[in-house]
Formats: structure tokens, sequence, C-alpha cells
């Protein structure tokens, strides 16, 4: 958002906003929220003019009219605010099998929202128009925390899921969405690029109960595009903190011919996420289309998706997934014990489900994930 | 002006998507209609194999079964030249001796029923053998892949959109229909009644083929009426929602045939050409 985008907005905030600009950031909560206009969660005031986002690595230092690398935030009378609050630009509903989650409640229909803007820029984005674009470039709704939970449980979905762009750069949303849909007996589900510090992750995860989080490499050549600080370190840690903090977590690997697609580096990924995550962390293998900046590079051939699972396996991965491949009998979940089939899945949809009480129908051993 | 424009072209693209694919009646074609069929059964037939995901191992297995089938199929065709020949010459030479008697020898009798006879009989073998490479086929398929089979919408224009893939092999998908959906939200009620009309029309037509029984065709066209007058009520909010699943209402859903398991199995993977298709899906994927 620019300036000139963030005047508008504000004038049409009126003298609220500017009223409560004078009060402390602990009143966040309190300050108005139409246009999407809200104080962020998480910065730092640095002097009477700028201030310092404490929400991702990048950790940028604003003042009035710079923007963020995230498209969402800007300063206003030394606070920082974030322009994306109670507005989706992606509203679907969606089964979590979409997120990918394959161990969260199967067959769960949620309502999946997205916002403008990322704070990555990762050539093989998908969702590109969306997460490269700040709210006024594209057509966004209004749907209040409010509003979400109640046309998801209108929709008879069980969950909400943040998805699509990058629910850090939304978190303040996600947060509050993610409390309401709590209150009403919803659960909520984040799919992220993992690009956040500690802290606003840390507060996440107390609100949220599944995580899918991507892991495109172990070198930051891995991730291209514009440069960030540390981005697989910074993963890493979101992985290790997610992992720590109790909640559901699956992991997703685009495998992108020429760039991650070697034996050595799926071999390297498996390996750490089974030394750092454990074994039964469920890894999705994506199939890459030919999208953004990466549109000279054909789609990954299922035979070497096939060979990524095999080498998951081989590294000790109980549940290794084959993605963006319809119908691919890899996204099938079979028993890490007897090696039956537990759940049939074909597109999103779940066929059949032998998984009883969280145990496995045929053996009895104990299926790990989020079932009820 | 802008209006009509937009009105029409609203139309114009709906109905372009509705739109059937109809063949020019030309004696003078260059290719007869089988020859047409053939085509597009094996593009059908491609577009299968390509949503199925076959690894080489299940391409080789399925391949032995299909030269089976090639083979016994050119030998049925020999013999229906070879018969139908036989019988163009009987037939002949009755209508030849009908001009002079009013009844027919027993020798000619015999020789165009035991020519006829003999066409039924391989036809009834080639069923018999068409169920045993049928089984064949569908144990060479994973569990998935016998559902993929069952659900294969046929379709020349392979599909396009992975963000939903829940309709293996279609062609179409909803988007389309979605944006044009949207469009009409914003015509003004006069416009709209007209563009409602003009579409409806055309589904009726569209559904005549698609749809035998009667009353399931006046469903699928009280199906896109609702549909498209839901979308016009709804909030920005809830269409953007529910967009998907009321374009699905719009578009007829073709009858499937019955035990479409079989059906799609002797249609498309007992294809006679099938040999050929998956020894150069077999050369492509070795490279
Ligand atoms: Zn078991």
């Amino acid at each position: 958002m620019d300036r000139r985008d963030f005047l508008k907005n504000a004038a049409i905030l009126g003298a609220g906003c500017m009223a409560a600009a004078a009060v402390e950031p602990t009143a966040a909560e309190a300050l108005p929220t139409a246009s999407g206009i809200k104080e962020a969660s998480f910065y730092k005031k640095i002097d009477s003019r700028t201030v310092q986002c404490k929400l991702c690595p990048l950790e940028e230092k604003l003042t009035a009219g710079s923007k963020s690398v995230c498209r969402v935030r800007s300063v206003q009378n030394g606070k920082l605010y974030v322009s994306n609050y109670g507005k989706p630009c992606a509203m679907h509903l969606d089964p979590v099998e979409k997120n990918p989650l394959y161990h969260f409640n199967p067959g769960m229909k949620s309502l999946a929202l997205a916002t403008a803007g990322c704070n990555l820029a990762c050539p093989a984005c998908q969702n590109w128009e969306m997460s490269q674009k700040s709210v006024n470039e594209i057509k966004s709704y209004d749907l209040s925390p409010s509003k979400a939970v109640s046309y998801a449980k209108k929709n008879e979905c069980g969950a909400l899921s943040f998805t699509f762009t990058e629910p850090a750069i939304f978190i303040e949303y996600c947060i509050d969405a993610s409390k309401a849909a709590k209150e009403s007996g919803l659960k909520s589900c984040v799919v992220s690029g993992g690009y956040i510090n500690t802290q606003p992750l840390t507060v996440l995860t107390r609100y949220v109960d599944a995580f899918c989080v991507s892991l495109k490499g172990l070198s930051d050549e891995q991730y291209g595009g514009s440069p960030r600080p540390s981005v697989v370190e910074t993963v890493k840690n979101t992985l290790k903190t997610i992992r720590q903090s109790g909640k559901w977590l699956e992991v997703a690997c685009l495998i992108i011919p020429g760039k991650s697609d070697d034996e050595k580096t799926i071999s390297e990924i498996a390996k750490w996420i089974k030394d750092n995550l454990g074994e039964f962390t469920p890894v999705h293998f994506s199939r890459f289309y030919p999208s953004f900046m990466l549109r000279n590079i054909p789609q990954t051939p299922v035979g070497v998706l096939e060979q990524a699972q095999k080498l998951a396996k081989k590294a000790g991965i109980k549940y290794a997934y084959i993605g963006n491949v319809p119908g691919h009998i890899g996204n099938n979940t079979y028993c890490h014990s007897c090696n039956k089939l537990l759940i049939q899945r074909v597109g999103f949809r779940v066929l059949k489900n032998n998984i009883n009480n969280g145990k496995c129908q045929f053996c009895g051993v104990k299926i790990p994930g989020v079932w009820s | 002006m802008k209006t009509r424009f937009m009105l029409t072209a609203i139309i114009a693209l709906m109905l372009g998507f509705m739109g059937s694919f109809t063949m020019p009646a030309d004696s003078a074609a260059k290719y007869t209609d089988n020859e047409i069929k053939t085509m597009v059964r094996d593009i059908q037939t491609l577009n299968l194999l390509n949503s199925l995901n076959l690894t080489k191992d299940q391409m080789q297995q399925m391949l032995s079964v299909a030269k089976e089938v090639k083979k016994t199929d050119d030998e049925l065709k020999n013999l229906y030249d070879r018969k139908y020949n036989e019988m163009h010459g009987v037939l002949q030479e009755m209508r030849t001796e009908l001009m002079s008697k009013t009844d027919l020898s027993d020798s000619l009798k015999k020789r165009y029923h035991d020519a006829e006879n003999e066409i039924k009989v391989k036809q009834v073998e080639y069923t018999d053998k068409q169920k045993e490479w049928g089984k064949k086929m569908q144990s060479v398929l994973n569990e998935n892949q016998k559902v993929m089979l069952k659900e294969y919408q046929p379709c020349l224009v392979p599909v396009k959109n992975i963000a939903n893939p829940e309709r293996i092999g279609q062609a179409g998908n909803n988007e389309r229909i979605a944006k044009m959906l949207g469009k009409i939200r914003k015509l003004p009620d006069d416009k709209y009644a007209q563009a409602k009309q003009m579409f409806l029309e055309k589904t009726k037509e569209r559904v005549k083929m698609m749809i035998p029984d009667d009353a399931e065709r006046e469903k699928a066209v009280k199906n896109a009426e609702a549909a498209m007058d839901k979308a016009r009520k709804m909030s920005d909010e809830e269409f953007e929602l529910k967009k998907d699943e009321l374009a699905g209402g719009i578009l007829p859903k073709k009858a499937k045939p019955a035990d479409v398991e079989n059906n799609f199995t002797k249609q498309f993977l007992l294809n006679p050409n099938l040999a050929s298709i998956l020894e150069a899906k077999i050369k492509s994927s070795g490279k």
C-alpha cells in the first residue's frame, strides 16, 4: 500500500483512526477495523517517525510513506498499520486435503481465506496474482473474523484455512479469526511459507490447530527470487517451533525440475525432517506447474515425484505423499505398520477411511494425526 | 450501446461454451464419419491414459493385452471384408434370380446364411474375448485408477486447471461459467431476462443430445435457471464462495452409460488403436 492508498483508507476511517493513533499499542484491539486498516501487532517504535516491523526476519525499518516488502504494512503517526485486516481477496469452500493436510480431520470442509501480499517472492508461486499485489490492486471482500466464522458455519465447514498467499502477513486477521473460530467450536489451519519470527509464530500457534509449512529446499538459492535474509534457517526454525508447540504439522516440498528434483536434495530434506520433526511428520512432494517467473520450466514428471516418495520412505519418513497429481495412488494413506490402505483419496475427496478412533482398523496401531 | 454489446458478448461466450460440435453434411468430405469418430475415440483414450498416470510397467502389461485386441480386431475386419464381399455377390445373384423367379434356390439361401453365421459366431467370440480382456485391463489398474476410469468425462481438450482436479480428465471447468455468472449479476433486470431466455433456449437444445430422460432434461434446465437467479441475489461474499457450485449447476451433466466401468473399459482400454498409442507413450516416457 503506498502513501496515497493509505491516506485514502485513513480518510474513510476518519477521525476515529487518528484519535486511536495517539493511544499506546496495547490498545490495538480497540482500533477501528473498517477497510482493512488495523494497527499491526508485532513491531517496535524506534523513534517518533520510525518503526521496526518484528513480524519476519526482514525486520524492516519503516517511516511514513515507505512501503513494506509484504505490501500490506505502512506507517502513520509513528505507528505500524496493516491494510489487509478482514479483507480476503480469495474465499473458497475447500476440503482440508487441499491445503494439503492429510492427517487432520480427513474430508473436513474448510473456509479457505487469503489476503493480498506476501513477504517472500518465490519464483514458482502459483498464486502470484494475489501474493505479489497490495490490497488496493486486487478485489478484496469485507469479511470480519466473526463474519468468516458465520460463513464457515453456514456452509458446514469444520475449520477456517488461511492459505494461498502468506498467512504470516495477515497474522492479525488470522489470530482474531482463529480465536473466533475456537469460540464457535471450529478449528483453524495455516498454510505458510514459514518466513516468520519466533515470537509472532509462538503467538499464532496458541490459536491455530494445524499447520502445513512449505520447505522448498535446504539452501537459500533454492528459494530464488528477491534475496531475503536466512530464509532456510527461518523456515527450519518455524518447523521446529510448530513441532514443539504440539500443534499438528505437515510439510510440503515443491519439486521443481532442475532446481529441487535431484535425489541428493530430496534425501537431505527427508533426513532433516526425520531428524528434526520426527519420522511421523507427513511430507507432501508436490508437482510443479509452470507459473510466475518459472514459466519456462516444464511440469514435474510424475516419475520424479514417485522417486521422491521412495527416497523419503527410505530415509525413514513414514507418511510421504505425492501432491498435485490428482488421483495418483501416492495420495493415499497406508498404515506404517501393516501397510493396508487407510485413506483413499481421489482429487481432494476422501473415498475410504479405515481409521477408527485414531487407530488402524486392521492392525490397531495408532496413526499419527488429528482424527476428530 | 455499451450494455447491448456486453449482453451480446456474455451470451456469445456462454453459448459458445455450451455449443455443440456438429459435422457439416458434405457427401464429398475427405474423411468419413467413421474416421472422425475413430480419431475422437483415440484422443479421448489418450486423455484418459494421461489422467491415469500409468507407470511404464502398467503400460507394458496393458500393451500385451492391447496387442491381442488389435490382432483379433484385424482378423475380424478381414473376415468382414471377405464375408461382405461374398454376401454382396450372393445378394446380387439373389436379385437376378428374383427378377425371373418367385423363390430363391436353396444353395443361394445356404451360401448367404453360412456367410452371415460365420460373422455372427466370430462376433460372439469377440464379445466373450472382450470381457476377458476387460478384466485383464482392469486388473492392471490400482484402486485409484479404477475410480478415475469410472469418473472419466470423455473429452477432447485435456484438463487445464489443477486447482480443481476433482473432475478427472474433464476438459471444461466451471471457472469460465463462474466468470460469466459474475457478469450476469451486474446486468440490469430487463437485459438479464433477455440473456436468461436465450441461454435457457440453448440449454434446452443442448440437453436433448445429452440427457435421454424427459424429466431429467427438464430438471437440468430448471437447475440452470435457478442457479442464474440465485447468483443475482447473493452478496459479493456469498457469490465468491458459491460461484463454483452455482456454475456446476448450470452445466448439464451428460448422462453416463450404465455399467460405466465396463463400458469405458471397452470404449477406451479395448480401443483397437490402444497398442500403437501405448507404444508411443512407452517410447516417450523413456525420454
Ligand atoms: Zn495397520
